[in-house]
């Protein structure tokens, strides 16, 4: 994990204890949000309300559509921030 | 055997009789849902969907109709001595904008809280809706699909418009007693920010549950009562300071509870 995953990492731990009463032990890059978390779609939507200040845009559904574990999560949001260092 | 009194024989023979009338009976229901759903909805096509009047406007009225037909299936079948039903009701229940749960033990429940419930919408699983027939009936009554992505933002719009929508939390019908709650309904209310009505719906002998077949039928007629508990406000029940996630797991954990409990203490 990069230093930029490390802090979408730590952000998104941090968030979801604070959302969602999780241990932080259990957030771990390989939890599956669903199986593992207990994150349903609509706690989903909330997080990226929440998500919004730190990627500086609104995230969308489509965004998210696929993802399944907290891992494949910094991904997408690592994506989307390069996206916007670069615009 | 000289010990055995004559009448026992035919009241054995009676309740064989009747049972084997009310599985007749039964199986002809199942048939009489499927014309009626048909005939309803064709009905609904040809007379409602042409009106030339307000999309709302045909919404209540092709929900009167549902209503009255809901309420005239469990009539028949009352009446075909298949099974006998009670409502135990609370004024609240009838007030527009709110949200009704409740558990979910047999393949009835939705037609009773139908039948019960003026201007009910619920959310219809997207592959029901595979057949255009369906599909239009549906559109008609304004129900919710639950393929939308906005299911729930849409749906705390319509309560707050003054519509009545019908949740299970358990999602599907029950297994064992009662299933674990999803957070769906308790994200509703907090969207929505409305009472939230329980009901509660016990069947004995219990028959039609999930995996159960229709010929199944109990020894003895189903008894259907439906109680309607006090309205609940969540600003009473848990600590809305809290973020909403949290909220929708503690308004589930103390839905789930009120349910669990009653169950427990019926099973006793």
């Amino acid at each position: 994990m990069n230093t930029l995953q490390t802090d979408i990492y730590q952000h998104i731990q941090g968030l979801m204890v604070e959302l969602f009463e999780l241990d932080a032990d259990a957030i771990v890059p390989e939890a599956q949000l669903y199986d593992d978390l207990d994150i349903d779609s609509i706690d989903a939507v909330n997080l990226m309300i929440e998500l919004r200040p730190y990627v500086g845009r609104k995230l969308t559904p489509k965004d998210f559509q696929s993802i399944r574990t907290v891992q494949h999560m910094i991904d997408e949001i690592e994506i989307v921030l390069r996206d916007s260092k670069t615009e | 055997m000289a010990n055995v009194n004559p009448q026992d024989h035919s009241i054995a023979f009676t309740d064989t009789m009747n049972r084997y009338w009310r599985i007749t009976a039964t199986g002809f229901s199942f048939f009489l849902f499927a014309i009626g759903t048909l005939i309803l909805s064709l009905f609904l096509v040809a007379f409602i969907l042409p009106l030339p009047i307000a999309k709302l406007s045909k919404q209540k009225i092709t929900r009167k109709i549902i209503q009255r037909t809901c309420y005239a299936y469990i009539i028949i079948m009352r009446f075909l001595g298949i099974l006998t039903f009670a409502f135990n009701t609370q004024s609240h229940i009838f007030k527009p904008g709110r949200l009704i749960i409740a558990n979910h033990p047999t393949l009835l429940d939705v037609i009773f809280l139908f039948a019960m419930v003026p201007n009910a919408s619920c959310i219809v699983k997207a592959e029901r809706c595979k057949n255009p027939l369906m599909a239009v009936s549906v559109s008609l009554a304004g129900y919710l699909n639950n393929a939308g992505a906005e299911l729930a933002q849409e749906a705390a719009d319509v309560i707050r418009a003054g519509e009545t929508l019908i949740v299970f939390p358990e999602g599907t019908r029950s297994t064992k007693h009662l299933n674990k709650f999803k957070r769906g309904a308790a994200n509703i209310a907090i969207m929505a920010d409305c009472e939230i009505s329980l009901v509660h719906i016990d069947c004995t002998p219990i028959t039609l549950r999930k995996h159960e077949k229709w010929y199944a039928v109990p020894a003895a007629v189903p008894h259907f009562q439906f109680t309607v508990l006090p309205a609940i406000d969540r600003h009473s029940c848990i600590d809305v300071t809290r973020p909403i996630p949290i909220q929708a797991r503690h308004l589930t954990d103390f839905l789930y509870g009120q349910y669990n409990s009653r169950l427990l203490t019926k099973a006793a």
